[in-house]
């Protein structure tokens, strides 16, 4: 046995925990190898030091302190304590529940909101006309041909949510202005007329849209020609109210399969309650704990 | 006292009964306590650690799962919470001014703070240095996890067995954790040592 192997159970040498052919083989080697002699007996010397170590008594009144830390501490007995742990899975699950429910709810929200965007994208293309009668006026103002500002209102009235604040901004420039010649106003109309084809393109049926892109088609045409004939623009212009009238109907049906407000508040209410009782719960435990 | 008085005893303070929760204890507290002053330098830190154990122990009897014998579980506990209790004062300590820390000024090094020492007088020093031996006081420079293992094995004098239980490790590494310990605890007696001569 070398000197490392001899350190490594001198451990169990002084628990007398080594087998018979170990110990011999121990005990030969401390007798050969005075190092690990001298270390052995300032193991046993450490060790024996230790033991005699006296068991110190205890403090006066320790356990009267313990006892009535005890009862200050208001522990409850056992039995009679809440299983905070389970309240708090059960938390946690009506929380889930519960906001599950919630979104569910306003998932129809969502739709009753797509719904009203679409209400409002209709306001939009209706202030714009409102607009397109103030490009309009200045077009008068600057005295140049109807002709020349007809391009630019109809390239308005196709895009109308890019060029919308341009439109304020112009409209802006002439408050004030009166007159509106009869000209104009039925420039005005043309445009009213293209921004409710754009609408009804992207809101309404097969049928309407296969019509709409027909009078789309025609529009150029209309544009080119319409200072020659504007008894066509009229036509088409009573043509396209008439398309228009499914579309509302459509809309004044659908908010009436919304649910009323109070299952709303409802809702809200029961989610307060529950997220309130899971907090609690929560704020319980770290409490206790 | 054995496994099945305990049980009884704590089958009926699980009910509510405190008088067999005091029963149950008493014998038990000053093993706690010499743990815990196995672990802590001083016998406040021991004293207020010994008193945790315990109350862990009322407040967590519930969960007691009588498989083992009560004392093991109870050395269990009393283990974790004396290391854990060691190491939140150590943390708490190390924010604390040292004793012999020196007060760095602009002329470079300063004078050493000095700190009026209201717990013992000199002579009561000297009667208190005859009483801890040399042993203890290299224990109480031991890891904390090593302290508790030879606090077990040395001083408590409990079994390999009974050890692994409490550590819930297995028989080879208690033997091979002992010896670690040991080995650590002579290596500071034997620098102790040479620093005093030298």
């Amino acid at each position: 046995m070398d000197c490392i192997r001899s350190q490594e159970l001198m451990s169990l040498a002084l628990d007398n925990e080594l087998d018979q052919n170990e110990q011999v083989l121990f005990d030969q080697h401390l007798n050969q190898c005075p190092d690990c002699r001298e270390e052995f007996a300032l193991y046993q010397s450490m060790i024996q030091d230790l033991k005699q170590t006296p068991e110190a008594e205890l403090p006066d009144g320790f356990h009267d302190n313990l006892m009535q830390r005890i009862n200050e501490d208001k522990v409850v007995p056992f039995r009679k304590r809440f299983n905070y742990k389970q309240l708090n899975i059960a938390a946690m699950l009506v929380m889930v529940v519960v906001f599950a429910l919630v979104g569910v709810n306003n998932l129809s929200d969502m739709n009753q909101g797509k719904m009203e965007e679409t209400m409002v994208m209709e306001e939009t293309t209706e202030s714009m006309d409102m607009d397109m009668e103030a490009v309009v006026e200045e077009s008068k103002e600057s005295a140049e041909p109807a002709m020349m500002m007809e391009e630019p209102a109809a390239e308005m009235a196709t895009e109308p949510m890019a060029d919308d604040d341009v439109a304020e901004e112009e409209a802006g420039m002439d408050e004030g202005e009166v007159a509106v010649a009869e000209a104009e106003m039925t420039t005005t109309e043309e445009a009213n007329s293209e921004s409710d084809d754009g609408n009804t393109v992207t809101t309404t049926m097969s049928e309407s849209q296969s019509e709409d892109a027909k009078s789309d088609d025609a529009e150029p045409n209309a544009k080119l020609s319409r200072n020659a004939d504007d008894e066509n623009l009229t036509a088409k212009l009573s043509e396209n109210e008439l398309e228009k009238e499914p579309v509302i109907s459509l809309y004044a049906d659908e908010p009436e399969e919304v649910p009323p407000n109070t299952m709303n508040w409802l809702w809200f209410v029961f989610a307060t309650v529950a997220v309130a009782t899971g907090f609690m719960s929560i704020l319980i435990i770290r409490m206790k704990k | 006292m054995s496994n099945e008085q305990d049980y009884k005893l704590i089958k009926k303070a699980i009910k509510g009964d405190s008088h067999a929760f005091e029963e149950l204890i008493i014998p038990y507290e000053k093993k706690v306590y010499n743990i815990a002053l196995g672990v802590f330098k001083n016998e406040q830190d021991a004293y207020d650690a010994a008193q945790e154990v315990l109350i862990k122990v009322y407040k967590n009897l519930s969960k007691f799962k009588f498989e083992s014998a009560f004392s093991t579980w109870l050395h269990r506990l009393a283990m974790n919470t004396c290391i854990d209790e060691y190491r939140k004062r150590k943390r708490h300590m190390n924010h604390t001014t040292s004793m012999d820390q020196s007060i760095s000024n602009e002329e470079g090094s300063g004078p050493i703070k000095q700190f009026e020492d209201k717990a013992l007088t000199p002579e009561q020093q000297v009667l208190q240095n005859e009483v801890v031996s040399e042993v203890r006081s290299a224990l109480d420079m031991m890891k904390v996890d090593q302290k508790v293992i030879l606090v077990y094995r040395d001083i408590q004098g409990m079994s390999y067995d009974e050890i692994a239980v409490i550590l819930d490790c297995s028989l080879g590494t208690v033997k091979s954790r002992i010896s670690r310990a040991r080995k650590a605890l002579k290596d500071i007696i034997v620098k102790k040592r040479e620093q005093t001569d030298g």
